[in-house]
């Protein structure tokens, strides 16, 4: 028998850890309540799509849960799910973005997602405007760009975090971030 | 600077300070939101839920474990059941949360079978205003050897304690 959840939503995030990788489900179910929302933002910010998000924010979690025992250091949790979270997030942007420049093939009509769908007031109203607002000055930007600024200024991973989640130098990662930042700002000017 | 932008800086200009402004005011908006449990800033109720379920039906089981054999004949168990066992022993004691449990067996007979366990690691969390961490390792090595010997049949397993970390309550 679990620790009441109430007890174990206390613990912190590497004793949590160390309980999931012992096996216990009801201490990874205190991660996903704990994370499950940041990771949403990261998702839904690199994606623009509600529907998109969800999906990977569910496989980060599902994923995350399989490879427990492959994390080394508990103390990094926080910093692995955002890693992969944002990797997947990421590949399907990039995806994405390859098909939208690709010619489409009549076999992929069917399958290709119509963006305007994401203008549909009925989708829209599923997600925060602000969120929106944010996610469409974003999707204006390279894919990786767009995880580098979420992870640093929504997320507050530090450089050398960012640049180990997606796999770039700490150089990479911080001439990214201004680049999407400035971008962002001058999107900013323009509302006003 | 090696966090997220701040508000506030007196030397940025001001299209930067709006930015910083509406980077917060983002921030706060959403965790109001996701504390209210606001379905459009996190996962929906459904998504949650179907999650839970996925997560329990794809435990890892780990190796199975020879156990001393009953009159009737040999029987075994997995890693999970034997480390849940002690999980549970463990959190039953008052003002400690078992952390994890690392066992020592006897060679197995195959490939994802382990023989007899021959040691346990026990290593937990402690309230932190328990007045006696001894005495409090003692009563968790006294009743996961006590579990082990009832539930089991593996009297004079050796247990071995380690407080990991202290916890508030």
């Amino acid at each position: 028998m679990s620790p009441p959840t109430r007890r174990l939503a206390e613990l912190s995030d590497r004793a949590l850890a160390l309980r999931a990788q012992d096996g216990d489900p009801d201490a990874f179910d205190v991660l996903i309540d704990r994370h499950q929302g940041r990771l949403f933002r990261i998702a839904y910010l690199v994606l623009g799509d509600r529907q998109d998000s969800e999906d990977v924010v569910q496989e980060t979690l599902l994923t995350a849960w399989k490879r427990l025992h492959l994390l080394e250091d508990p103390d990094a949790v926080r910093a692995w799910l955002a890693q992969i979270c944002s990797r997947r997030a990421t590949d399907i942007a990039r995806r994405r973005a390859r098909r939208a420049t690709d010619a489409h093939r009549p076999e992929d009509l069917h399958r290709h997602r119509d963006p305007s769908s994401r203008a549909d007031p009925a989708h829209a109203s599923e997600v925060n405007a602000q969120m929106r607002a944010l996610a469409q000055v974003l999707a204006t930007m390279d894919p990786d760009l767009r995880a580098c600024w979420t992870l640093r200024e929504i997320d507050g991973m530090s450089y050398r975090q960012i640049a180990a989640a997606l796999d770039v130098t700490e150089s990479t990662a911080r001439g990214r971030i201004a680049r999407a930042r400035t971008h962002v700002i001058d999107y900013m000017k323009e509302w006003r | 600077m090696d966090g997220p932008s701040r508000p506030g800086d007196p030397h940025d200009d001001q299209a930067t300070r709006n930015y910083l402004e509406h980077i917060a005011a983002l921030h706060r908006d959403w965790d109001e939101l996701e504390s209210r449990g606001d379905d459009s800033v996190q996962l929906s109720r459904r998504a949650r839920s179907a999650l839970s379920e996925a997560v329990r039906a794809d435990a890892r089981h780990g190796a199975r474990v020879d156990m001393p054999p009953t009159h009737i004949g040999p029987y075994t168990l997995t890693e999970l059941a034997l480390r849940t066992l002690i999980r549970d022993t463990i959190d039953d004691i008052d003002g400690v949360v078992s952390l994890r449990t690392t066992i020592d067996y006897d060679p197995g007979r195959g490939w994802n079978s382990r023989g007899l366990p021959r040691r346990v690691e026990c290593h937990i969390s402690a309230v932190e205003t328990t007045p006696d961490l001894p005495g409090l390792a003692e009563q968790v090595r006294s009743a996961v050897r006590g579990a082990c010997a009832r539930e089991l049949d593996l009297p004079d397993l050796p247990i071995d304690v380690h407080i990991e970390d202290l916890h508030e309550h």
